[in-house]
């Protein structure tokens, strides 16, 4: 480096040194004049009438300095110094009276000292030079240490409050940060920044030291002098040090003042640590280490939240709704790593904004692209390859990121030269695109589009396929600093087929879609700095196609059946309000209001009353023309959440929401399956309605670097589905006379223990839970276990999970997770008889065992390439053993009559340690 | 095969993540009570005796016989009153001949135990099974796949039901020519090399034609025999049964399948108690199994000889047979099984089990409809 600079110098140098060689000697000729509110290239015109002196200067650059100054026979050094303290101009003048203005640094017109000593690199007694080789240093401090005016200046400063507003974003790829807290420490006030990297703050006018903190990123501060609600942007620098820290809560004591609670935010780092299957960051495999958060199975995604069922969370992808979250029977999820920033999953006190499902909210948010430059990531896994390219389209306004990711396991399977394995087929993909505009500083426009389908045959002749659409519109507007509104527009699609030729007698091919369209409009209003106003208004309209049954092919037999296509529209509107009372007691209350309505067209039975559903007892058939309202439901959807702080480190929080969803999963699987199928509620199945109560007490040491907390809930949800046994949901025309009502109870404590810094961290969890179902049905073909409680089929009492990360050093580092849980119950066999020749089984009343334990082991070990600033691309390499034990988990247990006899036997998903090396890089 | 290393590496993928299954012994658990199991149906083939057999559920763990449930009034009632008595003959199997039930009405089974608890079924009308079209056959790569083909021009069954008998000639290794009876070696008086085995279908196989426009079965696969098996070795014969059923009936049928042969899969479903058409009149919560029909029964038979299916080699477990040739004392001594004589003065032997096919399981009485 030193060497280039050297050379450039001796260029540059020497021909100033040639010129000054012939020049007279420097005079520091005075000068004068009278300048009122003058344009600066006025002030040089008159300069270079009067002296010597010849300006060179970026007339742009300068076009909003103006002069307010008498000069009096005073040198021009002395002028320009005064003129320019304090901004972002610098100026230098050689010895031919010639003046280089120029922003950020002034010109040398010296060689440094020493330059020509050759081979001696210590020039410590130049102060320039050594100014010009740590420039970036002196760039990050100084808007640290500048003091920002913001509004009109007044003087003196006016008393009372103002606001001020603006984007937190990444200096260096432009990016926003969400979740950035942005705070005065005394009077203590503060706030974070949202989804968007924008925040609102009011504070008493006057001069303050505002500070920022985020994770993954240095903390910093800016002085700031409030004359006036003003717009004020902050930039933040990557925190080189938190590479691999594994940081989960976007505040160090956000558990303490924040006043959510029940909420879990994950970042793409924490994704990226903990050790997966076969090697890919995985984001639901992360959310399902959290407290409260249980899966039925090994290679589930579902997610079963507090003791709701798999159905009952929105998934949220950039506000569109994922209806299958998993790729590859569950072995990973829909979320490409490389487009997510980060996942917040609220299991209580679920803001009055979100709506629609009983249990918890997951929101993904995508990253932004790189505002400033093109930039790529991807990686190589045993089973899956991905890319990802972002970069500007507009410098500074547009941005843009891509993501493609897809399975090569068919190409794997296809390589066997075994007929049952070439007969399989595995493979899925998905595309991920997000574009962020900012016309100016009142509106940005934010559009995503995401793809994701799957395709499977396992040497059957049956061929599955399902497919994830989904598109989002975004426009921000900010009206003022106190008043920001967002409109979003999207669509979200999901679709399967099932299909089969083998016997073209036979070949037939099925058919299921769901198609989701959303309208909403959400305003955020900061009136004061003690209260955050949010409300909106939204409009979702589903259209779901539950059946279709087709013959394949010309030979094919049979006969074409349609389940009809079914529609509804629910609206919501809410309001929620978050008042800080004093800094120790908060309160956020919220209401919202939504409307169901189903409808035409459509045909709706009517069963008799007091009688079971059946077919025999239709006593009607009614029907509907196009939009005729059907069926309407609606309500209120309470939220409410207090918190008191005990001491600056302790907290204890109180929460209550109801929620209410009119769609539903139906399946007689315990786990997610491709096949499922959504119901709208209608007539004769009713949405469901929840309840939760949930207390909790947050403790942090000192420092916050450890947390403690413990969350208590209980629960209660009306109106859920179960099966009657042996129910069959393919196309069925009349689905509820297969189904049960049942309501549902689930209570539980979460423990917590998170250590976020230092070279030893990651999380200790451990819940106590239990779910139990209880079926009102009219008589015995209506209930199950006579109408007692039952255990869910994820009732999982107690659940231990240690993530723990070991950083050797910067570039290497080691993780550890440890899970444990309590057997799913499931129904065994009691008895056997023999009929028609061959044993059968007699089962137990539902769920009235439990299957072996399951409790697993995980190791993984991130190596970075070296941390050298300029490189070709920036890789890292993954290795991890799944299942490190090789313990045979138990998925399921099952029995099976073969030869006339009954065995037992236990499936496993893995029954080894799975290796697995993955290769990612960034460039 | 070729081993690239692509090749490898995915057979690693295979190997790794192919999940596994174990045994699994379940807990000590016992149904707390005993529940009464009816086997049988009504049959509308003129002539043919009805036989309804009674038994109880057993513990899994129970190793005997299952219980019969003796000296209960089991009656038939028509819709119309009328009531036919079945007599008991051999414990818990209960008979009726001579009745056979009229189209058109409909019939219940009627249980009375000699605790005094009463069962009944639903009514139940009487189910005609159409003709078999044809039982098939076809020649795949490593074995023989066999199905069965039926119509119903009258589009009025639509659910079937399927069972079937298999039997297998086959030869023991070697034909002996004498026996050792009381240590003198006699003629052999009964040939004991050429068997007859059979087996019957445990697995429940039912389709439904409800969702095809013509009521057509076409090559509905039965069973899946192995070229190697011995079934296949000298003549193969199936006797397939086809039994139509209501809907109810079929519903009973696949869901008692679903739950007991299909499964081991990652979408399973979930398990449940399931009951047929009868139930306790004394209590509801009892559990009553089985389910009651009325109607007939359709046959059809075919045989598969070695010839049509030449480069299937079967794997009799006769591949280790060997002979020795001893002495007549010797054979005194050793009691093996005696071949043939090999010189003037010695014999070849071989073991009992290489000469005696009903050590194998079969019998050596041919049956009456073999060909």
């Amino acid at each position: 480096m030193i060497q280039l600079y050297r050379t450039t110098f001796l260029y540059i140098g020497l021909l100033c040194f040639l010129t000054t060689a012939f020049a007279q000697t420097p005079t520091d000729k005075p000068i004068s004049g009278d300048f009122s509110n003058t344009p600066f290239t006025q002030f040089v015109h008159q300069i270079e009438a009067q002296s010597p002196y010849r300006f060179f200067y970026d007339p742009i650059d300068a076009d909003s300095i103006r002069l307010d100054m008498r000069v009096d026979k005073q040198p021009l050094r002395l002028v320009l110094q005064q003129l320019f303290n304090g901004t972002k101009y610098g100026f230098s003048i050689d010895n031919q009276q010639r003046v280089y203005i120029t922003t950020t640094r002034p010109i040398r017109t010296e060689l440094p000292i020493g330059f020509f000593v050759r081979g001696r690199s210590d020039t410590g007694a130049d102060s320039t030079l050594a100014g010009y080789l740590t420039e970036t240093q002196k760039k990050r401090v100084e808007p640290e240490t500048k003091v920002y005016e913001i509004g009109k200046r007044t003087t003196p400063i006016r008393p009372g409050r103002s606001t001020l507003a603006g984007y937190v974003r990444n200096v260096s790829s432009g990016e926003p940060i969400v979740g950035a807290a942005v705070y005065l420490e005394n009077p203590r006030i503060g706030t974070i920044s949202d989804q968007f990297g924008y925040y609102s703050i009011t504070l008493p006018r006057g001069k303050h030291d505002l500070k920022l903190r985020s994770i993954g990123l240095k903390d910093t501060r800016r002085r700031i002098i409030l004359y006036a609600d003003g717009k004020f942007d902050i930039e933040m620098e990557d925190d080189v040090i938190a590479l691999k820290e594994v940081v989960i809560e976007a505040e160090k004591d956000k558990n303490i003042s924040g006043l959510q609670m029940g909420q879990e935010r994950v970042d793409i780092k924490s994704i990226k640590q903990v050790p997966t299957a076969l090697g890919e960051a995985d984001l639901l495999r992360v959310i399902q280490t959290l407290p409260g958060v249980k899966t039925v199975g090994e290679s589930s995604t579902g997610l079963n939240v507090r003791g709701g069922a798999t159905d009952q969370n929105l998934i949220l992808y950039n506000d569109a709704t994922i209806y299958n979250s998993s790729h590859l029977f569950g072995f990973f999820s829909a979320f490409n790593p490389d487009m997510i920033k980060s996942a917040e999953l609220y299991k209580s006190a679920i803001p009055s904004r979100f709506g629609g499902r009983l249990s918890s909210v997951l929101d993904v948010q995508t990253r932004d692209g790189n505002k400033k430059k093109f930039v790529g990531s991807g990686g190589i896994g045993l089973l899956t390859g991905r890319l990802t390219l972002e970069g500007p389209i507009l410098k500074d306004k547009t941005s843009f990121i891509a993501g493609v990711r897809s399975s090569y396991s068919d190409w794997l399977l296809r390589q066997l030269q075994n007929a049952s394995f070439q007969k399989s087929q595995a493979q899925f993909y998905d595309i991920n695109l997000h574009i962020t505009h900012e016309a100016n500083e009142k509106n940005a426009f934010y559009l995503t589009g995401y793809l994701s389908r799957d395709q499977f045959k396992l040497n059957s002749d049956t061929s599955y396929r399902y497919q994830n659409q989904t598109a989002t519109l975004k426009w921000k507007h900010v009206f003022n600093n106190k008043l920001y509104s967002v409109f979003t527009g999207n669509y979200s699609g999901y679709k399967y087929d099932v299909a089969s030729e083998k016997n073209p007698v036979n070949a037939y091919q099925l058919d299921f879609s769901i198609k989701q369209s959303q309208l909403k409009a959400d305003f955020n209003y900061y009136p004061t700095n003690q209260h955050a106003v949010d409300f909106g208004i939204s409009s979702t309209h589903y259209r779901i196609s539950p059946g279709s049954f087709q013959p394949k092919g010309r030979e094919s037999l049979i006969v074409p059946d349609v389940v009809p296509t079914e529609q509804a529209l629910e609206s919501a509107v809410y309001i929620g309000d978050r008042f800080d009372i004093s800094p120790r007691l908060s309160i956020s209350g919220g209401l919202r209001y939504s409307v169901y309505t189903y409808l035409g067209p459509n045909s709706v039975y009517q069963y008799a009353p007091g009688l079971p559903k059946s077919v025999n007892t239709i006593i009607d058939t009614l029907t509907y023309g196009t939009n005729k309202s059907i069926a309407t439901y609606q309500g209120p959807e309470y939220r409410l959440a207090i918190r008191y702080a005990l001491s600056s480190t302790a907290s204890v929080k109180a929460s209550f929401n109801r929620t209410r969803q009119y769609i539903q999963m139906l399946s007689n699987t315990t786990v997610i399956s491709p096949t499922d199928i959504w119901k709208l509620s209608d007539p004769n199945i009713k949405p469901q309605v929840g309840d939760q109560y949930a207390v909790g007490i947050y403790k942090n040491n000192r420092t916050n670097t450890i947390e403690l907390s413990a969350e208590a809930y209980y629960k209660t949800m009306q109106n859920l589905l179960d099966y009657r046994g042996g129910a069959s949901l393919i196309l069925n025309h009349h689905i509820e006379t297969d189904v049960v009502r049942a309501e549902g109870m689930a209570y539980g404590v979460e423990f917590l223990v998170k250590k976020m810094t230092g070279k030893l961290n990651g999380w200790l969890s451990y819940t106590y839970a239990r779910t139990l179902l209880r079926t009102n049905g009219l008589n015995s073909s209506e209930t199950i276990n006579q109408g007692n409680f039952y255990p869910s089929s994820y009732d999982k009492p107690h659940d231990f999970t240690m993530i723990s990360n070991y950083k050797i050093n910067r570039r290497f580092s080691l993780s550890l997770n440890f899970t444990y849980s309590t057997g799913r119950p499931i129904t065994l066999p009691v008895g056997k008889y023999t009929l028609d020749n061959a044993a059968r089984l007699l089962y137990s009343e539902r769920n009235q065992y439990r299957i072996p334990d399951y409790y697993r082991a995980d190791f993984a070990m991130n190596i970075e390439g070296n941390h050298k600033v300029k490189k070709l691309a920036h890789s890292s390499w993954t290795v991890s053993v799944y299942n490190l034990l090789g313990r045979h988990n138990a998925y399921s247990v099952y029995f099976k009559s073969e030869n006339g006899r009954i065995n037992g036997y236990q499936l496993s998903i893995f029954g080894n340690p799975i290796p697995s090396v993955t290769y990612n890089f960034r460039f | 095969m070729k081993n690239t290393p692509i090749n490898i590496l995915a057979w690693l993928l295979i190997l790794l993540v192919g999940g596994c299954v174990d045994p699994y012994r379940p807990p000590e658990v016992a149904s707390p009570n005993s529940y009464l199991v009816v086997n049988g149906f009504f049959d509308s083939a003129p002539g043919a005796p009805t036989t309804i057999r009674l038994s109880r559920t057993q513990n899994l763990a129970d190793t005997k016989a299952p219980t019969v449930e003796t000296k209960a009034v089991v009656t038939i009632e028509s819709q119309n009153k009328a009531i036919y008595t079945l007599a008991e003959g051999a414990a818990g199997t209960y008979t009726l001949a001579g009745v056979t039930p009229r189209t058109g009405e409909n019939y219940r089974l009627h249980i009375r135990t000699t605790k005094g608890v009463e069962y009944f079924s639903a009514y139940v009308p009487v189910i005609q099974t159409p003709p078999i079209d044809s039982v098939s056959w076809r020649k795949e790569d490593n074995g023989v796949q066999i199905n069965v083909n039926a119509h119903d021009a009258t589009n009025n069954t639509r659910y079937y039901r399927w069972e079937f008998d298999e039997t297998w000639e086959y030869y023991s290794a070697f034909t002996s020519s004498y026996e050792l009876i009381n240590n003198q070696l006699v003629d052999r008086a009964v040939r004991v090399d050429q068997c007859w085995s059979n087996a019957s279908s445990t697995n429940i196989m039912t389709t439904s034609t409800a969702r095809l426009s013509q009521d057509v079965v076409s090559q509905f696969p039965l069973t899946f025999i192995p070229g190697s098996s011995i079934k296949l070795g000298v003549k193969y014969s199936i006797l397939v049964r086809q039994i139509a059923l209501s809907q109810t009936g079929f519903d009973y049928y696949d869901q008692l399948a679903k739950i007991t042969q299909n499964i081991g899969s990652i979408f399973d479903p979930q398990p449940s108690q399931i009951t047929g058409n009868l139930y306790c009149a004394n209590n509801s919560n009892e559990l009553v199994l089985g389910f009651f029909r009325v109607g007939s029964v359709a046959t059809k038979r075919l045989f598969i000889s070695r010839s049509q299916i030449p480069d299937f080699r079967a794997i009799t477990s006769y591949e280790s047979c060997t002979t020795d040739t001893l002495t007549l004392a010797e054979i005194r001594k050793d009691q093996p099984a005696v071949v043939t004589l090999y010189d003037m003065t010695r014999y070849l032997t071989t073991s009992t089990y290489c000469v005696d096919c009903r050590l194998r399981g079969g019998v050596i009485k041919r049956p009456d409809f073999w060909q």
